[in-house]
């Protein structure tokens, strides 16, 4: 079997940032107030990273994986509570990703692996902390539960 | 391979699952994406093991001692140490802290451990070395605000070890600085 390359990494991240911003179109509108804000300011970063990676791999003659069409989520988006449960769930889904680019990569593309996951646990603590969630924050972002 | 619409059940290159809808066109499952390496995981974990095997028996295939040379870690487990001391002072200090910075301390603690497996050598035993910083802070306030500055040095130096790190560290390091990160957001 092939080894799993960085830019294989990079594929994967880029599939989950797609998969994020389908979340975050469908959690932002049952949020109110200062989290209507914060839910786009996600929304943007995830597309920021998501063009940077399309580019990125584009230029390294990789095809970009496309966004879905539509993603199954994991429950039912209907209330306040549960759009925070799903801002929580696509970070740390982000951050699960973008941790096991870290060792396929180095210099540039290493640095763009961390600054996600560290903007990806930064998040993360504040939707827990939206929610209520205690404690907020976790020992090792990245490592699933 | 590119998505098909209209039901088929598919596979991409991606590794992500599908689930699949008569009449509508497939839905990749968002745990799906996530999930999408967990089978590597398992197997970069066993690889893991491996090499902290190998490490403890220090390459040495009759098995005797780990020598008790330097590791690359060495630097973040003292400094993990020296952080997670000036939690425990903080709060010896000021018991009503404990909620405050008692799971982030927690989180430390988890570092630590994670580094000290990671070098493959035995949890240091010898005093943490006092902060260098003057008087320590004369209420909680000004404590908290102390640890946020800790945090805030921590942070950096995890970054750039994580960015200098070898692939066998890098994951470790990267969540560490990112913990360290997501500390500044409650400790403000």
């Amino acid at each position: 079997m092939r080894p799993v390359s960085g830019d294989d990494r990079l594929s994967a991240a880029l599939a989950a940032e797609h998969a994020a911003i389908f979340g975050y179109g469908v959690l932002g509108p049952k949020l109110d107030g200062a989290l209507v804000d914060a839910a786009r300011q996600a929304e943007i970063v995830h597309r920021n990273r998501r063009d940077v990676l399309m580019v990125r791999l584009t230029d390294k003659g990789r095809t970009p994986p496309p966004a879905e069409v539509s993603y199954d989520l994991p429950f039912a988006v209907t209330d306040r509570a549960a759009a925070l449960r799903l801002a929580v769930t696509l970070e740390e889904g982000c951050g699960a990703i973008w941790r096991l680019a870290l060792p396929e990569t180095a210099g540039e593309e290493r640095k763009l692996a961390l600054d996600a996951l560290v903007d990806t646990a930064v998040r993360a603590t504040r939707w827990r902390r939206a929610a209520g969630t205690n404690p907020p924050t976790v020992a090792m972002p990245g490592v699933p539960n | 391979m590119r998505a098909v619409a209209g039901g088929e059940s598919r596979r991409d290159g991606g590794g992500l699952s599908v689930a699949s809808r008569a009449g509508m066109p497939a839905a990749v499952t968002l745990s799906g994406v996530w999930s999408a390496r967990r089978p590597r995981r398992a197997v970069l974990t066993g690889l893991a093991g491996l090499v902290a095997t190998a490490v403890v028996a220090g390459c040495d295939p009759f098995g005797s001692a780990p020598p008790p040379g330097p590791h690359a870690l060495d630097p973040m487990v003292t400094a993990t140490r020296a952080l997670l001391a000036r939690y425990d002072a903080a709060i010896a200090t000021f018991a009503e802290l404990a909620a405050k910075v008692g799971f982030v301390r927690d989180d430390h603690k988890a570092h630590l451990a994670a580094l000290v497996a990671a070098t493959g050598k035995p949890a240091p035993t010898n005093p943490v070395p006092a902060p260098t910083t003057s008087a320590p802070p004369a209420d909680p306030t000004a404590t908290v605000a102390a640890l946020a500055a800790a945090e805030q040095t921590a942070a950096e130096e995890a970054t750039a070890a994580c960015l200098a790190a070898q692939p066998a560290y890098a994951a470790l390091l990267g969540s560490i600085a990112a913990c360290h990160t997501t500390h500044l957001e409650v400790l403000k």
